[in-house]
């Protein structure tokens, strides 16, 4: 179990996230809000590229920041700009990843091998990424955040760039994963969300505005869709976000 | 930390591009300073030097009468004519026609540039060289003969005759003759043949050889006449190697430098923190760096070593010679031999470049792009070099206290740890922001 306690985050004096408590077991959870709400701040902590100002993150119970890589190793997280070695293959960098991850030669081989077939890439598995197109990057991506086969998943936009077969063959992975982990997606694309979120979190004025089921969330702001809730909820702000 | 994360991380450092332009300025070196191992080297002198004395000292024996001396004389008059003919040869066209004719050149343009104009008309070298060659072009002129001096003469027809010039003169006098001889590692014929022989093992590096030639050294009070020798080849390996350290410090930069800003730019940076390893992939990087500094380093210094001393024939030779010995007794302040002199200058050179790649690690992970870290990279580099050049200095020249030496290779071994050691300590607990 995942507990995020209190956790408060500011850059210089610009406050990104203001006493979040959040709690997340085996599932998917969709977090969403606006652009710039503070998504990808709280994805960084977690991920411990960010430390708390305040409040504690933990791990069934224990402080992330002292499990240190014992932690990191059951986290695979998708940044939102995926960052890789362009001469690398899929395979030599999934592999070189999963060095850094502990995780030993021959199961990351055969793991590697596994997972870049499950996002329809088993036939470049040794083609150079930077003849890749953003999608296939992306795919490559969510094969990386899975090499070490991790309790959190994290993907933080992950669906950009994917075309709709892709999405779909998405879901179907993310849906698959939440069985057994805990899933954060991080979006401001509702759709991304609608049909797979166990649960979703919503921030708003950097600030925790409701972590709850979507069937939840609609009744309570008397909506048919998520969509509806959303401009319901972010008004102004999610308008300007889009246009 | 694995070692299959470090193997990782250092292997990441060699890029194709690298490695294209690692060679191609490794090729490029050798072409532009190639040709300094000749100019400055004097390697070689030492060896026919040597050659050359103990032939004079076999022929000869302790003692030398007149008939000798003028057969001395007589050798000396042929190496000399053969000398003038090759500056008829490359430099009659421009009225210098013997090594007199250079010398009064080459001698009035370096009174020239030590002298104001006032003063020139007042010497009498300047005025003779002016009558001949006229006063503006004097200068220029003395540059063209030197360039051909070094490129068109055999070394041996111009050296041949300055070490026989020198042999004559001890051979002036029986005393100066017995002195010259006693300066040979031998004191008769028969000796001498032996301990030529012995040289000849030592060449071979004989342990028992070396020592028995560091004994005949030691019983003569170091006093040989090739001495004066393994100074020039010192000075001849250290003015080539410096061309060579600073490739070397060039190289380690370009493979440095890339990496952690490049991984900064592509945003796996982020990627690899976030992994078990976390950011100990730092100390991994670093490593890596820090072998494939000795990777560069041995590498070069192969690529020099192989170079000079083909080009240097017999400078092993040299290898045992007490370098603070030979006639010189006040520039080097170090109690050394060639040999280990060598390893010294590369030493030197390895630990400068290992601060140099701790310090450009440090400034490409704290920059944000490549442009960046070249700013700051280039003078970094451009001031290793300097210190080499700097160092270089305080070992041949006795101007610094004996310990500035170790200081100098301290100084920047110690900014460079201390660089990485703030630098991790703040890497490994600060947010890690894009």
């Amino acid at each position: 179990m995942l507990e995020i306690k209190n956790v408060s985050k500011s850059f210089k004096d610009f406050n990104v996230l203001k006493d979040v408590n959040l709690t997340f077991d085996k599932g998917v959870y969709g977090l969403l809000s606006p652009n710039g709400a503070g998504k990808t701040t709280l994805i960084k902590m977690i991920v411990t590229l960010l430390h708390p100002d305040s409040g504690d993150i933990l791990w069934n119970g224990e402080n992330i920041a002292s499990l240190d890589g014992s932690y990191r190793e059951l986290v695979g997280y998708l940044p939102q700009k995926f960052g890789y070695y362009r001469d690398d293959s899929p395979t030599q960098f999934l592999t070189y990843m999963a060095a850094l991850n502990g995780v030993d030669t021959a199961v990351a081989k055969e793991r590697c091998q596994k997972l870049l077939e499950r996002v329809g890439l088993g036939d470049v598995t040794h083609k150079k990424m930077k003849k890749f197109s953003g999608g296939m990057i992306q795919r490559v991506g969510i094969a990386n955040a899975l090499m070490n086969d991790p309790q959190i998943v994290i993907f933080d936009e992950p669906t950009a760039g994917l075309d709709p077969m892709e999405r779909v063959r998405f879901r179907h992975i993310l849906a698959e994963l939440g069985k057994t982990k805990i899933v954060i997606l991080s979006t401001h694309i509702v759709s991304d969300i609608e049909n797979i979120a166990d649960q979703v979190v919503m921030i708003k004025d950097h600030e925790i505005y409701a972590c709850d089921t979507i069937e939840a969330i609609l009744k309570d702001h008397n909506a048919d869709n998520l969509e509806t809730a959303f401009m319901n909820i972010y008004g102004g702000e999610a308008l300007e976000d889009a246009i | 930390m694995k070692a299959r994360v470090m193997w990782g991380e250092m292997r990441r450092y060699w890029r194709p591009f690298t490695l294209v332009v690692m060679t191609a300025l490794l090729l490029m070196w050798q072409l532009v300073f190639g040709s300094h191992s000749f100019t400055l080297g004097k390697g070689t002198d030492g060896a026919i030097a040597y050659d050359l004395s103990v032939e004079y000292a076999q022929r000869f024996g302790e003692t030398i009468d007149p008939d000798e001396r003028a057969e001395v004389a007589a050798d000396y008059e042929k190496a000399r004519a053969a000398l003038n003919e090759q500056y008829e040869k490359y430099m009659g066209q421009f009225d210098i026609h013997t090594k007199e004719d250079y010398h009064l050149l080459s001698g009035a343009v370096a009174y020239m540039g030590s002298h104001t104009p006032d003063e020139w008309q007042e010497e009498e070298i300047v005025q003779e060289a002016a009558d001949r060659w006229g006063a503006d072009n004097l200068a220029e002129l003395e540059e063209t003969c030197t360039q051909i001096f070094w490129d068109k003469i055999p070394y041996e027809i111009a050296h041949r005759e300055q070490i026989l010039e020198g042999i004559l003169g001890w051979a002036e006098s029986v005393d100066e003759w017995e002195q010259f001889v006693a300066s040979l590692p031998t004191l008769d014929r028969a000796s001498l043949e032996k301990r030529t022989l012995r040289w000849e093992i030592a060449n071979e590096f004989s342990p028992s050889a070396e020592r028995r030639i560091t004994q005949v050294m030691q019983s003569n009070d170091g006093n040989l006449s090739l001495l004066e020798c393994v100074y020039d080849a010192g000075e001849s390996f250290q003015g080539h190697y410096q061309f060579w350290a600073a490739l070397t410090f060039l190289l380690c930069g370009l493979i440095v430098l890339p990496l952690p800003v490049g991984n900064r730019v592509s945003r796996v940076t982020p990627m690899q923190y976030s992994t078990h390893t976390g950011r100990r992939v730092i100390f991994a990087q670093l490593g890596g760096a820090l072998l494939n500094t000795l990777l560069v380093n041995a590498g070069v210094d192969g690529f020099f070593t192989v170079i000079y001393f083909l080009r240097e024939k017999n400078t092993l030779h040299l290898w045992h010679c007490p370098m603070n010995l030979c006639s010189y007794p006040d520039i080097l302040w170090l109690d050394l031999t060639f040999g280990p002199f060598v390893w010294l200058t590369y030493g030197k050179a390895l630990a400068l470049s290992l601060g140099l790649t701790g310090v450009l690690f440090v400034l490409s992970h704290l920059s944000k792009n490549y442009l960046p870290a070249l700013a700051v990279s280039v003078p970094t580099v451009i001031l290793f070099i300097k210190l080499s050049y700097e160092i270089d200095y305080m070992l041949n020249i006795q101007l610094y206290p004996s310990f500035a030496y170790p200081l100098a290779l301290l100084l920047p071994a110690a900014v460079s740890a201390a660089a990485i050691a703030a630098f991790v300590k703040r890497a490994r607990k600060a947010d890690y922001v894009d």
